[in-house]
């Protein structure tokens, strides 16, 4: 008996729709290019066919190298740069459109989006109060007066920053002038919220405290945001999302931090969110009938989606899927590896590891090999020689 | 495909409005240039006659001759007193470097006044020498000396501000390397701040060939003289000629002054000013700053006192007829108030007018922009009877008075007056423009319109409270360009409207000495003011 599976109408009313998976904002096929249209200058392609969708109340943290457009996207987004085709859409409004044949193009100005933007150099007013400062969109809102005051105070309580209304801004420190473009951003209430580098002009321990403070007030607040950053350990923290974009300006991969690291979809992306092993290899099937890749660190076993026997491939190995094995105790089959470098980190130590024998380029690309572990007692030193046992789970491979 | 047209179509008009406002603006500012060429076209070879006639060359002679001279002399008083006040430990340092600049609250035409009136029968000088009559300095040595107290300051502040920039660790590299403070002086200070020098140098030349006030008070004939009595007896195709012969002029040594600094280096600047130790001057160091005091004697002591002895004596010496003080108020305090108004008028009006072409240049970075402002800065450069001219013409011959005459609609107003100084002013105030555009960081009006403000919100709210400052220098300057303006004003100004200058003018041809004195007095006074809050505030570490 064949089973019947009845497909269910599309945008059914009846279907209840996950507030995980509900769009909050998505931009489709955005392309953007910056230069002269008159043909002198040259036109220089910024954004590509981009396409990207933050959940209603998620924060989604934009990564990628320097220079590559993520803050283009984030002025595409906000209307302060208009995008050569493609559309932005904000829940059911769309923002931006461009033409498309039988239907007129649309671009809302940015002063009628209703989006919080933090800039980068925060372009806080300086010749207006801290309270005037946050209240400056709320008047644009024709906000009743009484009940204005009220709402500066909240934004300014939600920052961590009462009673801070009648304070000039030039006596601000860093950290305080961060809240302050914050509160001022939020106190409208914004449909969502853009942050460009927000904490970048700060030092370390600052940093650390409004990161956290903007991770718990992202979540509670249960804001739509997108949040722009070039350092990976911060896109992980603050994103419930991360999408990782290229230097030709696309998209390379969204998904959660933990999907990123351990199933990225390119070696790039591998390299980006982490310093991770590539690790030379052939498919083959061991005795237990396990699918996996022989390198010269020994047998690593494999994902079953993998290539079929005999392909070579590149074993992805984070570096702390490995472990020291002592040489004497020839436990692993692993190469003898010297060690080149150690970085104590405190609470973890790197090792880069190469192989004196000189087979180098045969084990991956570099000829090095990373290794991180816990090493408080000064183990291992330089020019120390180890073998590696691989502890990890099934590896992917490219 | 059909899109991208669109994107091309807004992308134009976004700046058509600047487009259109700056080349507006721009055909404004060429009227003068374009009066002299059109109009020199008609006369055909009438100006051209008065430029061979040997009389007009003689006029250019002298005019080149004390344009000479007193570019030497500020020159060499600028450097030496910006060296002084930046580099030794020359006593009295502080109040030297809080008078130098302030000689150039004189107009011209008030230093000069100053010199007849202290050398005028009954003066200062004579009752101090036990009534030894002083032969006036008029002529070429007076007009020299005026135009050298007063217009020196701009050689000094460039030159100054060029020596408190340059990193000092030169000269002590240079020091330890064994070169004398002297020896530094001439061959890594001087080197290094000539481009300051000649600009400021330049400046005088200019401001020197079109100067009016002083050399027709002081009496000597320069060609402005002439010109200006042709310009008022409507005798153009002369006027014409004589102006082009002054443009050229003025044209010749910017274009040597060009040629000249164009190989120099541009030296880094260093934005830091340590406190080296400075050269001493041991014992030449009284004999130097008595010096230096003694002059600042002559170009503001001397000229104040000999205003308020005039004043004073005039109002004990009612009864004379040459030195009385004939207080009729009313007139004088009309004077002050058209004076500040017209001032405050062009100086607005000029920001107004060039506040969108400053954006255009620092916004769209439009080459169409850069051109009008260099149009604009340019116009500053022709002498002020150049600018009057095309006016004079203008309100009489109105281009379009077939179908609507604006010449008669604005004949005996003030307006032409206005246009005249927005036109040689406009430059004072493009360029602050230009600094108050870029100031305001994009970001912040970006901000302003995240949080939703619309155009005009914006300007308001958040553009015009930062650029406030620069716009009100800009129109400052102008204001204060105004009141040290002469020819002009006495070219155009309307019947029955007297400023403080054409009332300082009036005083001076009816020889009512007192009258002059306070008036010039009541002038250095608001130009003082003024230069104060414009200029010297703003000076680095006065």
């Amino acid at each position: 008996m064949r089973a019947i599976t009845i497909a269910p109408p599309r945008n059914s009313p009846t279907k209840s729709v996950d507030k995980s998976t509900r769009e909050g904002l998505s931009v489709k096929n955005l392309s953007l290019s910056y230069g002269s249209y008159s043909g002198k200058d040259v036109v220089r392609t910024i954004l590509s066919d981009l396409e990207l969708s933050v959940p209603v109340g998620q924060t989604l943290a934009l990564l990628g190298p320097s220079g590559c457009g993520k803050t283009s996207l984030l002025r595409a987004i906000a209307g302060l740069e208009i995008p050569i085709c493609g559309s932005v859409g904000l829940g059911d409004d769309v923002l931006f459109d461009s033409a498309q044949p039988l239907k007129p193009s649309i671009n809302i100005k940015p002063e009628h989006r209703r989006l919080g933007m933090v800039f980068q150099d925060l372009a806080l007013f300086p010749h207006l109060s801290v309270g005037k400062n946050v209240s400056y969109g709320l008047n644009n809102l024709r906000t009743h007066s009484s009940s204005k005051a009220q709402l500066v105070a909240e934004a300014l309580e939600l920052v961590q920053l009462p009673n801070f209304e009648n304070r000039r801004i030039s006596t601000l420190s860093g950290g305080q002038l961060q809240r302050v473009a914050l509160a001022r951003a939020l106190a409208p209430k914004p449909r969502a919220l853009l942050l460009d580098e927000p904490f970048s002009s700060l030092d370390e321990p600052t940093r650390v405290e409004l990161r956290n403070h903007l991770h718990l007030l992202l979540s509670e607040l249960e804001t739509t945001a997108i949040f722009v950053t070039h350092d990976q350990e911060e896109a992980f923290i603050m994103g419930d999302q991360v999408a990782i974009m290229n230097s030709s300006g696309q998209i390379e991969q969204q998904g959660n931090p933990m999907e990123l690291y351990t199933r990225p979809k390119s070696p790039w992306i591998a390299d980006f969110v982490g310093h991770s092993n590539l690790v030379k290899g052939k498919v083959e099937k061991n005795e237990a009938g396990k699918v996996v890749a022989k390198t010269l660190l020994g047998d690593i076993p494999l994902l079953p989606s993998s290539p079929s026997e005999g392909a070579s491939v590149d074993v992805l190995i984070h570096p702390e899927d490995f472990v020291f094995v002592d040489s004497t105790t020839k436990s692993s089959n692993s190469l003898e590896l010297e060690i080149s470098v150690v970085e104590y980190y405190g609470h973890d130590t790197i090792f880069v590891l190469t192989d004196p024998t000189g087979t180098l380029t045969e084990l991956t690309e570099t000829g090095q090999v990373w290794v991180r572990g816990v090493d408080h007692n000064n183990k291992f030193a330089r020019g120390d020689k180890v073998n590696l046992k691989f502890v990890g789970a099934d590896a992917l491979c490219f | 495909m059909l899109y991208k047209f669109k994107t091309l179509y807004k992308f134009k008009t976004q700046r058509f409005d600047y487009m259109v406002w700056s080349i507006l603006v721009g055909a404004f500012f060429l009227i003068p240039v374009s009066y002299l060429v059109l109009r020199g076209i008609d006369f055909g070879w009438e100006p051209i006659r008065t430029m061979g006639e040997s009389k007009t060359l003689q006029a250019l002679g002298r005019t080149l001759l004390l344009a000479a001279g007193v570019t030497i002399s500020t020159t060499i008083c600028g450097v030496v007193l910006a060296w002084l006040t930046t580099r030794t430990n020359i006593f009295g340092k502080r109040i030297l470097t809080i008078l130098a600049p302030l000689p150039l609250t004189f107009p011209s035409y008030v230093g000069a006044t100053a010199i007849v009136l202290g050398t005028a029968n009954g003066g200062l000088l004579e009752k101090i020498f036990f009534g030894l009559n002083f032969p006036p300095i008029y002529g070429y040595w007076g007009a020299w000396l005026v135009m050298t107290l007063f217009t020196y300051p701009y050689v000094y502040l460039p030159v100054r501000a060029r020596l408190l920039r340059m990193s000092q660790s030169q000269e002590e590299s240079a020091l330890l390397l064994g070169s004398g403070r002297i020896q530094i002086f001439f061959r890594i200070v001087l080197p290094q701040s000539l481009r300051s020098i000649s600009s400021g140098a330049l400046l005088v030349f200019l401001y020197t060939i079109s100067d009016f006030g002083a050399v027709s008070i002081l009496r000597y004939n320069a060609l402005t003289l002439d010109l200006f009595a042709n310009a008022r007896a409507t005798n153009h195709s002369a006027a014409i000629g004589q102006a082009i012969l002054l443009v050229i002029a003025g044209l010749i040594v910017v274009g040597s002054e060009r040629w000249l600094t164009s190989n120099q280096t541009k030296s880094p600047v260093f934005a830091t000013y340590k406190n080296v130790k400075p050269v001493s001057l041991g014992k030449l160091n009284l004999p130097t700053s008595i010096l230096a005091f003694g002059f600042f004697f002559f170009s503001l002591v001397g000229p104040l006192s000999v205003m308020v002895f005039w004043v004073v004596r005039g109002y004990l010496n009612r009864k004379n007829v040459v030195g009385t003080l004939s207080l009729h108020l009313d007139g004088l305090i009309g004077a002050i108030g058209n004076t500040v108004l017209i001032g405050l008028v062009a100086g607005l009006g000029a920001v107004l007018l060039v506040l969108p072409v400053a954006r255009y240049v620092v916004r769209h970075r439009s080459k169409l922009g850069k051109a009008v402002s260099t149009v604009i800065a340019t116009t500053f450069g022709l002498p002020g009877l150049v600018i009057a001219l095309p006016m004079t013409y203008w309100v009489l011959h109105s281009p379009l008075s077939d179908f609507f005459d604006i010449g008669a609609l604005v004949y005996q107003t003030a307006f032409p007056l206005i246009m005249a100084y927005i036109l040689h002013f406009g430059a004072q105030a493009i360029g602050n423009t230009e600094v108050a555009v870029s100031g305001v960081p994009t970001h912040i009006g970006e901000a302003s319109q995240m949080l939703g403000a619309k155009r005009i919100k914006r300007f308001f709210s958040v553009e015009l409270p930062l650029m406030a400052p620069s716009l009100a220098t800009g129109a400052g300057l102008i204001m204060l360009s105004t009141m040290k303006e002469l020819p002009i004003t006495l070219l155009l100004a309307p019947p029955n409207f007297s400023t403080l200058s054409t009332e300082i003018w009036g005083a001076n041809e009816e020889l009512a000495h007192a009258q002059a004195g306070l008036t010039s007095l009541i002038l250095v006074g608001i130009s003082g003011l003024l230069s104060w809050l414009v200029i010297f505030r703003s000076q680095p570490r006065l």
